[in-house]
């Protein structure tokens, strides 16, 4: 139990995916000029994440690994995502028209997102059985989802202040990402 | 732990630590600013003269009318009634205006109003003949109390009493119906804004009217309890009030009055916070003290009540505090409403000559006035005179996000929050922060290091988030509307095609009918009989019937398009090509049919040509938008096919006559040779 | 030789399987939860002004926001709402935002459309322009624009014959008053030096002109 509640601090905030590892900096830029925007992405992301690590373990244990195919696992990988990114768009829009509403256009956008391709490779370079890589996805996407928040609201108060002119926009939105880098460099060594 | 342990411990720790006088009081926040109430205080109430002119200005709320009592050139007297509530007014909340002295009615014309905005209200302008002769009892009261809800109500309307202390709302509107509902009565004496002295003053020198006001209104509505709130630093108003009620409690043992001392700290005169103070009781967000059993009023108000219930005098002066550090000599005053401002500031000695605007209320919460003749109105506690400002205005500085205004706040809302939001225009998540909660104190204004206006900034906002809201009112009824009138656009539309579909049916049958009686056969029959023999005549008569059916063409295209073309083409062909037959291939058959089934032709294009007037007509006539109209509408084309019917039948006559003659000359012809 | 040839194969067979798998799941999810109409289109619609005025070339508010929905428009077609309005569009149908082409209309207040009473004849061809009936009237009788229910759309001056229609800014009331919006003083101190600046600026050039 121990080592779930581990994977789980270490991928939220010790080795976060955004901050640390640099993965998904594309959403995280580009979807985060609005605290909502920023939820409905994180919440979206943690969604497909979860599902995806999951099914890229079962492909490559059950599929590449016995056939010694490994060197394509990339390919399945991305072919995996996208299904269970086309997957989950149809059955919110169905189940869940509130949901669809929030989530928006940032379902389709997580396909490109590389924080969940990088969940599946690390996945398999780090061994990890089943529930370790369901709970190693769903970690970095809750880290994912801080991030974004906090990304967000600060970008939103950004916005409102008096920011010298050449400063103004994306170089502002890039100094402050990278003082929260910093400051989540911080919990390095939290927990090894 | 006991107030004055309280009190005893705090104070010399307020020394080290001002704010540790926030713990004395229960509600949220507060601020101390320098009261300079002893400038007012240190003269007797001043008699002012009546003015030149007296300007009373009539509120008018948009969509709500006003009856005029009086016209210009009137001789009025003092408390006669000028304008009041049109009847119609279901839930009227304007009150009625009386003449403050007597004179004549000068002018009634636009003139500014003592509001930030400055915008200009249509006032009557009273001429005084300083004789100040007054009707009495002018309301026409019987000096009893009166007993029922209603009838002090219907007292209160027609005194014009609002409330003095500020917001002015109405004092009838503001009762229940019912006896029973208010359990606390509570006597707002708390005047907690700098330089204003006028209610301490009024309960220093009328304790008994203001108590005996509230002891009526008490009896009226039932309410067991009276609580007076009084600040500490108004000793000579507590024991004035205490004394007052004292000689009262004597005689009506069944009210119990208190009389509160409350800690002197600003804003205690706000209802909510006087509410919490004295009862303990928060009052939710977006209800009222009156949903909690309290009713709450200023102490002027209940002087202004005793008045009118007693001696039907209405509510034509009021107490205005006339102070400022511009003024030599600081004043109270019972002013005529309509004085304008500037007279009442000169009286006080001013040491500049006054330029600057000046301003209605106290320096927390008034506002400068657009223009110094602005009159006296129901709500100006005081004319604040400043000296002129220094050129070197205070620098705005930015945020510092300190977090002194939410300290502050009375109303435990989040100023820095509200007001970064405000700046950036994000008036959605503002509304969010519960900006419609704000009592626009100034408290954090006040506090501000960085000296913002915050106050300005969620007027500004609020504003703006009421303006949305009607916009998005609007564009919801301008989507309702539209869409309303697509669907009637497409009924009648409908409604058009049945009525020509129809009218298309009866004709067929009136077509059908003479045939029928004439030859015994089936329309069918004879149109295919009619055809194989045009087929036989058509080699040596191509050429003309190309022709004839190009003029049928013609016709078709010209006829209105909803009466189905083809089918009138198809049915002139056919009688056409009949008629052929009937004069050349077979010259023995009887040539009546020829001519009547011409006739029919003749009448069913002239029924068409009258269908297309008609429904032209229709199209003009039906446009108008109202129901109204459309009833008119829907009445007209009912008419107008009567109309139709009959030219319809005439035209067939004659078409009839028109035709047996053209038979009968071909019919020679054929015998000729 | 012949490992190769396996392992090739087998690679094929297994994407040509996942990629069946897959294919099927995804076409029994696009079956299975099909959605009817369009919701984008009401959140569209939600957003836009109302004011039916068609300056976006379609015949009012809706049609505009249901081919917003099926993406065959630009987003920056309506006047009324503005850069506002346009980049509530793009968020909602994810296009990417566009410049407004006719800035000058933004930032002008809402207007609304007054009669002339004594010049009108009655035509009612206003009446027909109006999108939302909220002119009010009959043939050959005075008409009158009920001013609550006026969206501004501008539709009814042309049409006029005898030019009776003008737009007009509404009138501010008490009811209506809006506070203004407070000037900070660090803004109006640097217009000031902006001014002197440009002035001095000014007066720099006329001495070269001299």
């Amino acid at each position: 139990m121990q080592e779930y509640v581990l994977i789980l601090i270490s991928t939220v905030l010790v080795n976060n995916f955004v901050l640390v590892k640099f993965l998904g900096l594309c959403p995280f830029m580009g979807v985060s000029k609005k605290t909502d925007a920023a939820l409905g992405m994180g919440l979206a992301t943690t969604f497909v994440l979860t599902l995806s690590s999951v099914l890229s373990y079962i492909i490559y244990s059950y599929l590449l690994q016995p056939f010694g195919l490994e060197y394509l696992q990339t390919i399945a990988f991305i072919l995996a995502i996208a299904a269970v990114v086309g997957f989950t768009e149809m059955a919110v829009h169905k189940t869940s028209p509130t949901l669809y509403q929030v989530l928006g256009i940032y379902l389709p956008l997580i396909t490109t997102n590389c924080a969940v391709l990088g969940v599946a490779l690390l996945n398999v370079t780090e061994n990890n059985n089943f529930l370790e890589s369901a709970f190693f996805g769903f970690g970095a996407a809750v880290g994912f989802t801080l991030v974004m928040v906090l990304f967000a609201s600060l970008r939103e108060r950004i916005d409102a202040s008096d920011v010298p002119a050449p400063f103004k926009g994306a170089p502002i939105a890039l100094i402050t990402a990278g003082l929260m880098s910093m400051a989540f460099m911080g919990f390095g060594g939290m927990v090894h | 732990m006991n107030a004055t342990f309280m009190h005893t411990f705090i104070r010399p720790l307020a020394i080290l630590y001002p704010m540790a006088k926030r713990w004395l009081h229960r509600f949220h926040g507060g601020v101390f600013p320098q009261t300079y109430k002893s400038l007012s205080l240190k003269h007797p109430i001043k008699s002012t003269p009546i003015p030149e002119r007296l300007i009373l200005p009539v509120k008018q709320l948009s969509g709500q009318k006003v009856a005029w009592h009086v016209a210009v050139g009137d001789t009025v007297q003092k408390n006669q009634c000028l304008v009041r509530a049109a009847k119609e007014n279901k839930k009227g909340i304007i009150v009625p205006i009386h003449a403050p002295t007597s004179g004549v009615i000068h002018a009634i014309e636009m003139r500014p109003l003592p509001h930030p905005s400055g915008l200009n209200a249509l006032s009557i302008i009273i001429k005084p003949d300083f004789k100040d002769s007054a009707l009495n009892n002018a309301l026409n009261v019987n000096g009893e109390v009166p007993e029922t809800p209603q009838q002090l109500k219907d007292i209160l309307l027609n005194a014009g009493i609002v409330g003095l202390g500020g917001a002015g709302f109405p004092t009838f509107a503001k009762l229940p119906n019912q006896t029973g509902i208010i359990n606390t009565l509570i006597m707002n004496g708390a005047e907690c804004e700098p330089f204003i002295t006028c209610d301490d003053v009024l309960m220093q020198t009328h304790a008994q009217d203001i108590l005996k006001g509230a002891v009526m209104i008490a009896q009226i509505l039932g309410i067991p309890s009276i609580i007076c709130g009084i600040e500490e630093n108004k000793p000579a108003a507590i024991q004035a009030m205490n004394a007052a009620a004292k000689r009262l409690t004597k005689k009506t043992s069944q009210i119990n009055i208190t009389i509160q001392t409350l800690p002197a700290v600003y804003p205690m005169g706000g209802e909510k916070q006087l509410i919490q103070e004295l009862t303990g009781i928060e009052i939710p967000a977006k209800t009222h003290a009156i949903d909690s059993g309290l009713l709450v009023f200023n102490v002027a108000t209940f002087a202004a009540i005793f008045k009118a219930i007693t001696l039907g005098e209405p509510l034509t002066q009021r107490l205005v505090t006339v102070a400022g550090l511009g003024l030599k000599h600081s004043y109270n005053t019972y002013a005529l409403l309509g004085t304008p401002f500037l007279t009442l500031a000169n009286a006080g000695q001013p040491t500049h000559s006054i330029q600057d605007p000046l301003i209605m209320g106290g320096p927390m919460m008034g506002f400068q006035v657009a223009d110094n003749h602005v009159p006296v109105i129901k709500t100006t506690n005081c004319i604040l005179v400043q000296p002129p400002k220094p050129a070197t205005e205070i620098m705005v500085m930015p945020c510092i996000r300190c977090g002194e205004c939410m300290d502050a706040c009375p109303v435990n809302l989040l100023p820095q929050q509200m007001f970064w939001h405000s700046q950036a225009h994000e008036f959605d998540k503002v509304e969010k922060l519960n900006i419609f909660d704000c009592i626009e104190c100034g408290c954090c204004s006040y506090v501000c290091p960085s000296h913002i206006p915050l106050v300005q900034f969620y007027r500004h906002a609020k504003s703006e988030i009421k303006h949305n809201h009607a916009e998005q009112q609007a564009a919801e009824l301008a989507k309702q509307r539209h869409e309303f009138r697509l669907a009637r656009i497409e009924r009648e539309k409908q409604e058009r095609e049945a009525r020509i579909k129809a009218k298309k049916a009866a004709v067929k049958k009136q077509a059908q009918k003479p045939s029928d009686a004439s030859s015994a056969k089936s329309a069918a029959m004879k149109a295919a009989a009619a055809r194989a023999a045009a087929k036989r005549a058509t080699q040596q008569e191509s050429k003309q019937e190309i022709e004839q059916s190009a003029q049928a063409d013609e016709i078709s295209q010209n006829s209105p398009p909803p009466l189905s073309a083809r089918q009138k083409a198809i049915d002139t062909a056919k009688k056409q090509a009949a008629a052929k037959v009937g004069s050349k291939v077979a010259p023995n058959k009887d040539p009546r049919t020829s001519a009547k089934q011409a006739a029919k032709k003749a009448a069913a294009m002239a029924a068409a040509k009258r269908r297309a007037q008609t429904s032209l007509k229709n199209d003009s006539n039906v446009t108008a938008p109202k129901t109204e109209a459309k009833t008119d509408s829907n009445a007209n084309p009912t008419q107008t096919t009567e109309h139709s019917k009959q030219t319809m039948n005439d035209k067939r006559t004659q078409a009839m006559e028109a035709a047996k003659k053209r038979a009968a000359e071909r019919k020679a012809q054929q015998e000729s040779p | 030789m012949e490992g190769w040839f396996i392992s090739i194969t087998a690679a094929i067979l297994i994407f040509v399987g996942l990629a069946i798998v897959f294919g099927l799941l995804l076409g029994y999810a696009a079956i299975r939860f099909k959605v009817e109409g369009n919701p984008m289109a009401e959140q569209i619609d939600k957003v836009l002004p109302q004011t039916q005025c068609g300056q976006c070339t379609f015949p009012g508010c809706k049609p505009y926001a249901e081919a917003l929905a099926k993406g065959e428009t630009e987003v920056n077609l309506c006047v009324p709402g503005g850069t506002d309005t346009m980049i509530l569009i793009s968020e909602i149908t994810g296009l990417e935002p566009k410049e407004m082409e006719n800035t000058e209309a933004e930032h002008k207040p809402k207007e609304t459309a007054f009669i002339d009473e004594d010049v009108c004849i009655g035509c009612v061809l206003c009446i027909k322009a109006c999108p939302v009936d909220a002119i009010l009237g009959a043939t050959k009788l005075m008409h009158t624009v009920i001013q609550s229910e006026c969206t501004g759309c501008d539709k009814c001056a042309p049409v006029c014959p005898v030019d009776c229609i003008d737009m007009r800014p509404p009138s501010v009331s008490i009811d209506n008053w809006q506070w203004p919006e407070p000037k900070t003083k660090l803004e109006s101190s640097l217009e000031i030096t902006l001014k002197q600046n440009s002035n001095l600026l000014i007066k720099n050039q006329k001495g070269e002109i001299k």
